[in-house]
This record gives C-alpha cells, structure tokens and sequence, in this order.
C-alpha cells in the first residue's frame, strides 16, 4: 500500500516526465510572481472529514485536482494538455470524476480548467 | 378458480407496487435532507448565502434554500434527489478555493453517498410477500 508521499510522487513524475506538457509544474498553488503560461497545479483535495465522522478510509483512497492554466488565446494548447493529463493519470490507475468546468483568473489573465482523478479499484 | 387467484394476484401486485412507491418516496425525502445537512455542514461561511442556498429536487419540487435565485433548479427526473446550489460563485468555491474549502461538496458527496444507499435499500426491504 502506497502512502500520500509516493501518491503524490507518482503524479508529479507523469506529469513532469510527460514532453507534451508544460515543465511549469506546482504543487498546492501557481507562483504568484511569476505570469508564465501555460501552468499545472496538482493538489490532493483533502477528505478529512471522514475521519471525523468514524469512516476508516484506504490511504490509497484519494482524489487529486489537476488544474490547468492558459492563457484565452491558447485553447488549443489547453485541450491537448488535458488529454495527455487524462492519458498520464489513467496510467497511473485514477478515474476522472465530477463535471468539466472553466474558469477565468482575473488577475492572471488566464483561463482555468480544473480536473478531478480519483483512485480506482482501492 | 384461475380467474379469481388472477385477480388476487394483480391486487397484491399493486398494493406492493403503491407500497414501494410510497417507501422510495419517503426515503428520497429523508435522502435529501441528510444530503443538505451534510453539504451545509462542510461549506464554508462568510455571508452566510452559499450555505443557506443549499436545498434538495425531487421530481420537480425543491425543498429547503432561502432566496429563491440561490436555490437549486428543480429537477424534473423521477425518482432521483438532487442536491446542490445555485449560487453563482458555488463552483468557484469548489474548485479555486485556497481556503481550504476546496472540494467541499465533493467531501459531501462521498459522506452522503453510503447513507443514501442505505435509506434506498431500506425502502425496499419490508415490501412483504406477493401470494
């Protein structure tokens, strides 16, 4: 059984071993000096209310949220990237979960499109 | 002979039906009222307004929420509970948050989900016999 450390290894090494996607990479949230685009941000969306309601829950049950950020010109850009994230994640054994969504970012001037993978078969 | 055990039959056979009708009914209500508590539970507050906009559909009709424009849409699907909100930065809370409210609804769901297999599974089991 894999703990949350290697979990989140896993992810990072398909993500940042995948040429096709960007190398600006990040854990929790994008660097808020820097503008560049495209961004991903990877997080693990915490589930901890279970424990808190007396629900004992596999270490390997476990969802990320992949987000990725373009800029509005580059939509293009943002549909092939999501299919080799939707390409890595599957390989690691993650579903995707919840409905597709976009987001403009304001401040950054850019469009955000968050993903959901959660592990299968814990 | 046959014609009147055919006949006893297709009575017994409806009231089972009304029964498990009536049952899911009941459960899909009580369903829908766990899943609002639960999702007002883990969403976070600062107005007020994103919690108290939580409210159930069922079959058209929307229960709970405060200001109307906030509730949910009602969902015109039989036998299915929805719930949810209308407010329009709910699923910017969801997804963007970097309060820590990230995936506050999707913690819902999975807390909700084996609670409301339960109550459904409930509604079937005390049908009684046919015959």
């Amino acid at each position: 059984m894999k703990t949350q450390a290697q979990l989140k290894a896993e992810v990072y090494n398909a993500l940042q071993n995948d040429t096709s996607l960007t190398d600006n990479i990040f854990w929790i949230a994008r660097p808020t000096v820097s503008n560049d685009l495209p961004v991903i941000v990877y997080a693990i969306l915490p589930m901890g209310s279970d424990y808190s309601f007396g629900i004992v829950r596999d270490s390997e049950d476990i969802v990320f949220q992949v987000d990725i950020y373009t800029s509005p010109g580059d939509v293009a850009t943002m549909d092939a990237s999501i299919e080799r994230i939707k390409t890595d994640m599957e390989a690691l054994n993650y579903q995707n979960i919840g409905d597709p969504g976009e987001f403009f970012e304001k401040d950054l001037n850019a469009v955000v499109r968050p993903t959901r993978w959660e592990r299968v078969n814990v | 002979m046959i014609n009147n055990n055919a006949a006893q039959i297709q009575a017994q056979v409806g009231a089972y039906v009304k029964t498990v009708h009536k049952n899911l009914n009941e459960a899909l209500h009580e369903t829908g009222q766990r899943g609002v508590g639960i999702v007002k539970g883990n969403s976070p507050v600062v107005s007020g307004r994103l919690r108290n906009s939580m409210a159930y559909s069922i079959e058209g009709k929307v229960i709970g929420g405060e200001a109307p424009e906030d509730t949910i849409r009602p969902s015109k699907e039989k036998q299915t509970v929805v719930v949810g909100t209308n407010v329009v930065y709910g699923p910017s809370v969801e997804y963007l948050s970097q309060t820590g409210s990230k995936g506050f609804m999707l913690r819902s769901y999975k807390y909700w989900k084996p609670i409301a297999e339960r109550l459904i599974a409930k509604a079937f089991e005390h049908y009684g016999g046919v015959g």
